[in-house]
């Protein structure tokens, strides 16, 4: 039997715009609960509580208000469900509601409103809103979670999510039902239902409007009466659902007329789906359809300039690895931020919040430290790859529990107490052990990727044997799919990009589901494009062609000097002619004697405003690309890179654009400080907290509203009053004389004065 | 979209413009027409005009210029209109790598919701063979932005396009726009 929700609450107590309907549940019971009964008595067969925003951030008493909606409900003698609708505010890093406040505004309401049958959260636009209010649900209660989102006509969310992968996440995290409201009416539901039903293996919910809002004289008419509702209400049951209701202009004959129509169509729940599907907020990676490629470049083992990154907190760093591996070809990115002297929790959560801020590619969060992979799964916006579990007790016990809550998709490595088996036959035992063992913790089969483990063929021969074996055994008949890091074969071998690509090559052959490699490596690319190709994956050989044409434009010839291609802005010349510098220059007098004096002839025609700012942007990122080349090879021989004078930028609380800032920051770190950029939206503790950790001292702010300008001069006075450091101050609605009256040392009215500022303040040009 | 518009938001002159910027700002409109999903809602209302405040829907706007503005009016259009938050994602992800595409994009993106806007405008006059007035937008003149919070309370801008406020008012996606339009009385 389907299972009938009510309708809308909204459309029937017709309030005044402002008005805030929750409040009705202390202030008019009586109006909320005849609502309530008019839907049973309409043949409902759960009630939604009157609790859609009672959350804190819209009532001070928001528990109260929950426990009576809940009471409310309850009266009418159904079955109840506790209503939780989206917080009205964007989550960071784009919005400012941290995650886990969040996660804590919808405890408070689990936790005042359990005496309900079912959560349901409804009308949720945002997957990593959607997986807030799914911990808090299940940290506090265990009822089962409904979810409802709403799509456009598309069938995407607005943050960008379509059906496949928004129901991937959702059903990872443990809902019981999941479905979409609101947004459109029932016809235009159907498509969408249908899409639906093909991605899920969860009952369905379907809860339209009454049509599309019209408005007269500005009230709101919905354009769906009872019987066109209910006879659309009858197409969508035929598809295979659960739960039927109503949203926005429904009524309790929409209710009734649609109970009527559709009481002897049964309930179906949809096929078992067994692809393994791995997404981020907005995409999803599907296992079945092609060999997948996750990129192996963030992760510090053995590789000198990523572990400088790191020691130095150079989150920039990281994204521009995780942006050109994807642009080389990755469909998910490994993050692992294992080093040993760094805090690992905190630094792989902000790489993670980072990357998903830039990127749609999902991540394959990788630790072998508890702490730091449960932080990181937990913020995960997605449905992610852990790496990884594998046959030791200890280690199942740990991460299990961890892939259940949180969801995802678990590489397990065929190792146990014992070490790594040689055989492909013992490490197939091992892998049979995992699948087993994590069904008893209630994770699917499909939701593990196998690995057979690369072994270096240089110490045994039978090596790379064993390990296509094991593959091939685990893909054909475990029906599982596999997954290897590649370069591991060629350990201690020269030319090992040879032995890598034709492994991989063999590797496919064999069944290969995913390999963990380096997609900026034209030789592993060339043999994947190659193999797709080859077994007819690549229809007109149309990527391998694409894959060609990508090596040959990144090569460059010219004839320019370095200073003159900063001067123009060519960012790959002046990287390419830094190395050739290099070879026979000291990094010092390059950076003397073509950078800064190439920066500063540009510097000067932005002044005398005879270039502007673009063009000047141009020749700092060229100048970026120098540096960065000298820096390179500073570390790499073994030399310190650390240079120049410390100057910590920020944008003040409250204020979360930061364009101004971030252009700041280039010609700063292009001139030769030390930039060290704290971000936006920052508290002015933190500020001060990084003043007096660096010993920092100058500070440049900025802001760009006039609500924030207040939380700019509690940042100036907090670092004046404890540190001896010096504040300019820029951005949009600053002027020289509001600068001064909140105290700032210096105001910059372009990213070109703060250079002046900072040169002038600490006495050189460098 | 019109280059010139964008080039004139960088503060370039297309005369000494090199052929590598042109490249720049041709891919980045393209980017921002191509992998931008544009919002619009918006809601005719009437409105009661006096010297000192606008009210709508029984809510009161204090504003001396709103009420120059919708002088004589009797319903107002009020809207909001967005490029959505992955507008956002694609020029910050063009900051980590290469500022001056950023720039770029930010200028396109400003000249892409403006264009937005103008075509609801013409989209509203065509539907209703009706006359506006020039939009107005909590921010300008003595409207204060913290007044944003009642305009978000006449239309669902949250639930229906994305639209978000922080607590300092900023909107969010970035490249958003509300705006009261009066209608002209005939």
């Amino acid at each position: 039997m389907i299972k009938y929700f009510d309708g809308a609450m909204g459309t029937m107590l017709d309030l005044k715009a402002g008005e805030l309907p929750e409040q009705l549940n202390l202030t008019n019971p009586k109006k909320i609960l005849a609502i309530h009964n008019a839907y049973s008595s309409a043949g409902a067969d759960i009630i939604t509580a009157n609790t859609f925003g009672a959350n804190r951030l819209k009532y001070r008493n928001s528990a109260e208000i929950v426990r009576a909606g809940v009471a409310l409900a309850k009266q009418t003698g159904k079955k109840v469900a506790l209503d939780i609708g989206p917080t009205g505010k964007l989550l960071k890093p784009f919005g400012d509601l941290p995650f886990e406040e969040c996660i804590d505004i919808f405890s408070e309401m689990v936790k005042a409103g359990s005496d309900a049958d079912y959560i349901l959260l409804e009308t949720m636009s945002d997957t990593l809103e959607i997986k807030a209010g799914m911990i808090a649900a299940k940290e506090n209660c265990s009822l089962p979670i409904i979810v409802s989102m709403i799509f456009d006509e598309n069938g995407r969310l607005l943050t960008g999510a379509d059906i496949k992968t928004a129901c991937a996440l959702v059903e990872a995290l443990g809902a019981s039902a999941v479905g979409l409201n609101c947004g459109l009416g029932p016809k235009h539901m159907i498509p969408l239902v249908k899409e639906l039903k093909k991605h899920s293996s969860l009952p369905i919910i379907v809860m339209p409007n009454a049509g599309l809002p019209e408005s007269v004289n500005g009230k709101t008419f919905y354009n769906v009466d009872n019987q066109i509702f209910a006879k659309h209400m009858v197409e969508i049951a035929k598809i295979g659902v659960s739960y039927l209701g109503g949203c926005c202009g429904t009524t309790p004959q929409h209710i009734s007329s649609m109970i009527s129509a559709t009481k002897n169509i049964k309930d179906v729940i949809p096929k078992y789906k067994t692809r393994t599907i791995v997404t981020s907020y907005s995409e999803s990676v599907d296992f079945s359809d092609k060999s997948v490629i996750i990129g192996e470049r963030i992760n510090p083992t053995g590789k000198k300039l990523l572990k400088e990154a790191l020691r130095n907190r150079d989150i920039d760093y990281i994204l521009r690895e995780g942006i050109a591996q994807r642009d080389a070809g990755a469909d998910i990115l490994d993050v692992n931020m294992g080093l040993p002297d760094i805090n690992e929790t905190e630094l792989l959560v902000d790489s993670v919040q980072e990357l998903q801020a830039i990127l749609s590619t999902p991540l394959q969060i990788d630790s072998a430290d508890l702490n730091a992979l449960e932080g990181a799964l937990r913020i995960y916006n997605g449905k992610p790859m852990i790496n990884s579990v594998n046959g030791k007790e200890e280690s199942m016990r740990a991460v299990f529990p961890l892939a259940k809550k949180y969801g995802g998709v678990i590489v397990c490595l065929c190792l146990d107490e014992n070490g790594i088996p040689s055989s492909a036959e013992k490490r197939i035992e091992i892998a049979k052990k995992i699948v087993k063992t994590a069904k008893e913790y209630g994770i699917n089969k499909k939701d593990l990727i196998i690995d057979a483990l690369t072994m270096t063929v240089s110490t045994d021969n039978k090596n790379a044997v064993e390990t296509l074996k094991a593959v091939k055994y685990i893909k054909n008949r475990l029906k599982l799919h596999t997954v290897l890091g590649v370069s591991n074969i060629s350990f201690g071998l020269p030319n090992r990009e040879a032995i890598n690509a034709s492994f991989y090559t063999l590797a496919l052959q064999s069944g290969l589901s995913a390999a963990i490699i380096n997609p900026n490596s034209a030789a592993m690319m060339n043999a994947y494009c190659s193999y797709n190709a080859l077994i007819g994956l690549d229809s007109n050989c149309a990527e391998y062609i694409n894959s060609v044409v990508k090596q040959e434009n990144a090569v460059s010839l010219s004839e320019m000097t370095l200073s003159d291609s900063i001067i123009k802005g060519i960012k790959e010349e002046s990287a390419r002619l830094t190395k050739l510098l290099l070879q026979n220059t000291n990094p010092l007098d390059i950076i003397n004697n073509h950078i800064i004096t190439a920066l500063d002839t540009v510097g000067e025609r932005f002044e005398k405003n005879t270039l502007f700012l673009p063009q000047l942007l141009m020749s700092a990122d060229s100048a970026k690309s120098a540096f960065d080349e000298i820096k390179k090879h500073l570390i790499l021989n073994g030399k310190n890179s650390e240079n120049g004078n410390t100057v910590i930028i920020a944008t003040v609380e409250g204020d979360i654009h930061d364009i101004g800032k971030n252009i700041v920051k280039v010609l700063l770190s292009n001139y030769g400080f030390n930039v060290i950029d704290l971000g936006k939206d920052i508290k002015c503790e933190k500020v001060l907290e990084a003043v007096l950790k660096y010993d920092a001292k100058l500070v440049g702010l900025s802001a760009l509203m006039t609500t924030t300008v207040v939380n700019m001069e509690k940042t100036i006075d907090l670092i004046h009053k404890n540190s001896k450091a010096k504040v300019f101050v820029g951005g949009a609605v600053l002027t020289r004389h509001y600068a001064q009256k909140i105290n700032a040392d210096w105001y910059a009215k372009d990213a070109m004065e703060s250079v002046r500022i900072a040169q002038n303040f600490f006495g050189n040009s460098l | 979209m019109n280059k010139q518009d964008v080039l004139r938001h960088m503060h370039i002159s297309p005369i000494n413009c090199s052929e590598n910027m042109i490249t720049i700002i041709d891919s980045s409109i393209d980017k921002i027409l191509n992998s931008t999903a544009p919002k619009t809602l918006y809601r005719i209302f009437n409105c009661d005009v006096s010297e000192n405040e606008t009210v709508i829907n029984n809510i009161v706007f204090k504003s001396k210029n709103l009420s120059e503005n919708l002088s004589g009016c009797k319903k107002v259009v009020v809207f909001g209109a967005t490029l959505g938050i992955e507008c956002d994602r694609l020029i910050q992800r063009s900051i980590i790598t290469d500022t001056v595409k950023a720039l770029a994009l930010q200028a396109s993106a400003t000249i892409r919701i403006e264009e937005i806007c103008d075509l609801l405008e013409e989209e509203i006059k065509l539907a209703y063979k009706i006359n506006l007035r020039k939009r107005f937008s909590p921010g300008y003149g003595d409207l204060d932005i913290c007044e944003q919070k009642k305009l978000f309370s006449l239309i669902e801008l949250t639930k229906r396009i994305g639209i978000t406020l922080t607590d300092t008012y900023e909107m969010i996606p970035s490249k958003s726009v509300t705006a009261f339009i009066g209608i002209d009385n005939d």
